[in-house]
């Protein structure tokens, strides 16, 4: 398992998908050896190696270099170790694992997060995961969205993609008597920032003891520093981290409305609309394909977006609706038929 | 007949500044316009044709709304077919056939709306009830009080084909013929259906046979069965041209409006009522919606014409069936914000809930698809100019 996980972390420097993968992994009893950038914290049941890229938790400075270090250090654990597949989620280790692939005649599974046409474009990230996809024998998906982009613009042959289901990992929340959005910004267009600013100070503008959560470790938080000084809200955006579930568990538990942007990882976006806390999701968001009671709205209108936050706030009765939609729907959901499916993506005949 | 109402999407930044609540239905119901008045046109021809032949009209005051405001021709066909003596008008609450679970007051005003409009348009004084819900001992009542000589009702639990009698009242009951009425309603352009083409004389050979044992038969139609919901070419309207006359070859066979049906037949068959009426199906959401429309009653009818009128207008079934999680639900939440922030801005209206006062700092937000013209944007930007200067002095206040 290649990584390159960083904040918001969930599970002692896994990100939420990775976490998840490597339970699904340990209880289907495969012999997990996980590469990361940087040991952090405590991952007790699996080998791991450091391969200390400059990168770490801040943002990357110079992305291609960094990839190369993480790609050829790869390369040299990868000649000397033996192993049966190959797996990886994140964009920024798929060279290194193409690499393990071609060295090792091993098969490749890759787990589509989110492709550059969800996130702002770039062009480094484009070729490499053009490659990727080419190169994978198997590629995970989590909607059907993905799976449409994967097979129109990367030309991705639909017969290796898999489509799973989802970890729904928070119990329902309780609700919160407190005016608090929770926004997992992950790794959101400076744009869509832009917008949420914008929301914000609607928002506050109409309801003053309102406060945004935004978890976050991206560059892009310094567009909403300056916008929210220029809107004079800074005292009403707060910036958190979370490291560990619990860390979650305790956000989610202060949450009244859930914002769900448009480009971020969807995986953790799926966990957090599962605890039953109302969401309001950008139109564009893998999250609108996939749950039924939730509140759909155009980010770039913030007047609209900020109306709709205002009256989920307003209306409990709204928000109690809306839980026990999301309950109902979850029941279609569930962890162990997701677990046989993962287990059978890696049965290589 | 009747026009669905459809809420415009009013914001929390509406409230206390627009009272726009409802979508202009002008160009909604062009198309059930023309069709009404196809419809309207061949009825009056067979009613002209031949004097044997009765129908009655049961219009919602949306409807009438509508066609009132939007389509004066439609409402003059209809007072073509009131003078030819052979129709009948049908009383119903003017906004909502709701309003008689939740206020007695309400439905017995809305029915005395409905009935002074039709008088006003059509000369025509109401006698007999059209209830769209299924009846209770107090439903029933209560249109006796109204001094109605008879109720035409949905129900699935007595035979259709009967006139009834509650212990202890003198109002005739009739019902609904649900199989035949949706046979037309539902099924006729359905190729999949198995009956499917239905011609007029299949049609009266049904009708014929339970005709053996019923004392009446009532075909109840929507009227968008002209021509939105079954096309022309479905051949619905050739349907009606020539079914008066397939039905009137079985002699046993005759037309009555319900009035004339409750003046000839002395009913020996017992009703009886539900205990209650099942309110709706789509959940949580639209109760809450008629309580919180219900709540407000009593201010509202102190209020100015224009509020009480958007308030009944809100009541429409389609705005509470709009609500419905079975459908989509995130539809349905966005018309229940849709509704909560309009009766909030009614609230104000009335004076429940002081007017919020001006915030600082908001500047007004322009509809992306308006056209601003140079006047405007010298206006819009003296205004964030003196936003600018405003937000600026404050700044050094505090500094």
């Amino acid at each position: 398992m290649l990584g390159w996980d960083f904040a918001p972390y969930f599970s002692n420097g896994l990100d939420y998908l990775s976490a998840a993968m490597l339970k699904i992994f340990i209880r289907n009893k495969f012999a997990v050896h996980l590469l990361l950038p940087y040991k952090y914290g405590n991952q007790e049941a699996v080998e791991l190696t450091e391969l200390k890229p400059a990168y770490y938790e801040s943002a990357i400075k110079n992305k291609e270099e960094e990839i190369d270090v993480y790609t050829s250090r790869a390369k040299n654990f990868i000649r000397k170790n033996y192993f049966n597949a190959v797996y990886c989620n994140r964009w920024l280790a798929y060279k290194a694992a193409v690499e393990a692939k071609k060295i090792s005649g091993k098969p490749l599974v890759i787990h589509v997060r989110n492709t550059v046409f969800n996130t702002a474009f770039d062009s480094l990230r484009h070729d490499i995961e053009k490659e990727a996809f080419q190169k994978a024998d198997r590629i995970i998906v989590q909607s059907e969205h993905l799976r449409k982009i994967l097979s129109k613009k990367y030309n991705v042959n639909d017969k290796k993609i898999k489509l799973s289901g989802f970890n729904i990992d928070f119990d329902n929340a309780a609700p919160c008597n407190e005016k608090n959005i929770l926004m997992f910004a992950g790794d959101i267009k400076q744009k869509d920032m832009e917008y949420f600013a914008r929301i914000a100070k609607n928002v506050v503008n109409y309801l003053p003891d309102t406060n945004f959560f935004v978890v976050s470790a991206d560059e892009n938080l310094k567009t909403l520093v300056n916008r929210a000084m220029d809107f004079r809200i800074t005292d009403n955006i707060k910036h958190v981290k979370c490291s560990t579930k619990d860390d979650i568990k305790n956000m989610l538990s202060k949450s009244r409305i859930l914002l769900v942007p448009n480009a971020p990882d969807t995986a953790v976006n799926v966990a957090l609309v599962s605890s039953g806390i109302p969401a309001v999701v950008g139109r564009n968001s893998e999250i609108k394909k996939m749950f039924k009671n939730i509140i759909i709205t155009d980010f770039w209108n913030a007047r609209e977006t900020s109306a709709k936050i205002i009256s989920l706030i307003k209306h409990d009765d709204l928000a109690s609706e809306m839980k026990s939609g999301i309950s109902e729907e979850l029941k279609n959901y569930s962890a162990k038929e997701n677990a046989v499916e993962i287990k059978e993506v890696f049965e290589f005949g | 007949m009747d026009c669905p109402v459809l809420l415009n999407d009013f914001t929390v930044f509406d409230i206390g500044k627009n009272s726009e609540y409802f979508d202009s239905p002008k160009k909604r119901f062009s198309d059930f316009a023309n069709n009404c008045l196809h419809a309207n046109g061949l009825i009056l021809r067979k009613l002209e044709e031949n004097l044997n032949l009765r129908v009655s009209y049961a219009l919602s005051g949306s409807a009438i709304d509508v066609f009132e405001k939007n389509f004066p021709e439609v409402i003059k066909s209809f007072r073509k077919i009131a003078k030819t003596g052979n129709a009948e008008f049908l009383a119903m609450p003017y906004f909502s056939q709701l309003s008689c679970l939740y206020s007695k007051n309400e439905f017995e005003e809305q029915v005395k709306i409905h009935s002074q409009k039709i008088k006003q348009l059509f000369g025509f004084q109401t006698k007999f009830f059209f209830a769209d819900t299924g009846l209770t001992k107090d439903l029933i009542k209560n249109i006796e009080k109204i001094k109605l000589k008879g109720i035409l009702a949905k129900d699935s639990f007595h035979n259709n084909n009967h006139i009834y009698k509650l212990n202890g009242s003198k109002i005739k009951i009739i019902l609904k013929n649900s199989y035949l009425s949706s046979c037309i309603n539902q099924q006729f352009s359905n190729i999949n259906w198995k009956e499917w083409p239905l011609t007029s004389e299949k049609y009266a050979g049904w009708i014929n046979r339970e005709g053996f044992q019923a004392e009446c038969i009532n075909l109840v139609i929507d009227y968008d069965s002209f021509g939105i919901r079954h096309p022309k070419s479905s051949r619905i309207f050739s349907l009606f041209a020539e079914l008066p006359e397939e039905l009137l070859k079985n002699p046993a066979n005759m037309f009555r409006t319900p009035s004339e049906l409750a003046d000839l037949y002395k009913s020996q068959n017992k009703f009886n009522p539900q205990k209650q009426i099942k309110k709706i199906s789509g959940g949580r959401l639209q109760i809450n919606a008629l309580e919180k429309i219900y709540s407000l009653e009593s201010g509202i009818k102190k209020a100015e014409n224009s509020t009480l009128n958007a308030w009944r207008n809100l009541q429409h079934p389609s705005i509470i069936s709009s609500l419905s999680k079975n459908k989509n639900p995130q539809e349905s939440y966005e018309n229940y914000i849709r509704l909560s922030n309009i009766l909030e801005d009614l609230r104000h209206k009335i004076g429940k809930i002081p007017e919020k006062t001006p915030k600082k700092h908001v500047i007004k937000q322009k509809n992306q698809n308006e056209k601003i013209n140079k006047d405007q944007i010298k206006r819009i930007y003296a205004e964030t100019q003196e936003e600018i200067i405003r937000n600026l002095k404050e700044v050094y206040k505090f500094g």
